[in-house]
């Protein structure tokens, strides 16, 4: 390999997110059929904005001479009904504060960071908003992302 | 032979001596920037608390409401300096007379509106802060920045 240790350390990170959020995006289209006609608007925003991160991230490996992992051709994802679509889409903005988190902490590039904050603020507000959906009270976390 | 005191006292003298030029020796240790970092976020969440105190006591109906949201202040204040001061007294006992003399809102609504932008300017703050972070403050700051921006959307 050529990279140094550094570009491998935020190659990984990248890599772990980028897969974590090809699982996302499929398992909100998953869950975004199992909802009404007053909460599926929400899934599809949340569906595009994971996409649109994944994007970015698939361009940052490729910057940085890594070729971006590809979707798997599924996931193990099972939603019966509403409530089980909601704490899915919970668990996935969870997963994902989590490996944006561990992205701002894992480097010193300031564009990174920024893209990792905005990725950590959007999952906790997403989070936010379907525990209130869910009925979860609290319908926050004092630190997000922190698993 | 036991030494004698004064033979005792030159010695610490200058054992003394010897370890302030050694440690004169090298320049002034670099400042740690996390330092004034994690002052100015423990200071703004310092001053939610208050906020949120200001209003708890004028409209004592929204505890339920609040005190959750409230409690997770604490808890950022806990990660900022450790769990010793968690409990700090500081931060309610300057309420009443803290330099935050904001006008206190005699509505729920124009509370919560208050406290919804204070949230979210205090999120803008943290957030700012990440670039001159170190790695594991910058990740505390965006969690904190994160874990503001929600407490805006169940607040509004």
């Amino acid at each position: 390999m050529s990279g140094a240790s550094e570009l491998s350390g935020e190659g990984s990170l990248l890599t772990v997110l980028l897969e974590a959020a090809h699982a996302t995006v499929y398992g909100y289209g998953v869950l975004g059929a199992r909802l009404d006609d007053a909460t599926r608007p929400a899934a599809l925003l949340a569906f595009d904005s994971h996409r649109a991160r994944r994007d970015q991230l698939a361009a940052r490996l490729r910057e940085r001479g890594v070729s971006p992992a590809t979707a798997e051709p599924a996931y193990d994802v099972a939603v019966a009904d509403e409530t089980a679509a909601y704490a899915l889409a919970v668990q996935l903005e969870e997963g994902m504060s989590q490996r944006w988190r561990d992205l701002v902490g894992g480097t010193d590039d300031p564009a990174l960071r920024a893209l990792a904050v905005a990725g950590l603020t959007e999952t906790a507000v997403r989070a936010t908003q379907w525990r209130l959906l869910a009925g979860t009270r609290p319908a926050t976390v004092a630190l997000p992302g922190s698993g | 032979m036991r030494p004698t005191r004064r033979e005792l006292l030159g010695a610490g003298g200058l054992l003394l001596l010897t370890a302030c030029t050694e440690r004169a020796a090298p320049a002034p240790a670099p400042i740690d920037p996390d330092v004034a970092l994690r002052e100015a976020a423990v200071a703004r969440e310092r001053s939610l608390l208050q906020a949120y105190d200001a209003v708890l006591l004028v409209l004592p109906a929204l505890g339920e409401r609040l005190l959750p949201v409230r409690a997770e202040h604490v808890a950022h204040l806990t990660a900022l300096t450790g769990p010793a001061p968690a409990d700090t007294p500081s931060a309610s006992a300057s309420a009443g007379s803290g330099p935050a003399a904001v006008p206190l809102p005699q509505t729920a609504a124009a509370a919560l509106a208050s406290l919804v932008q204070a949230e979210r300017a205090t999120a803008t703050a943290h957030a700012g802060d990440v670039p001159a972070a170190s790695r594991p403050l910058a990740a505390l700051l965006a969690a904190l920045s994160a874990s503001e921006a929600s407490h805006a959307v169940v607040l509004v």
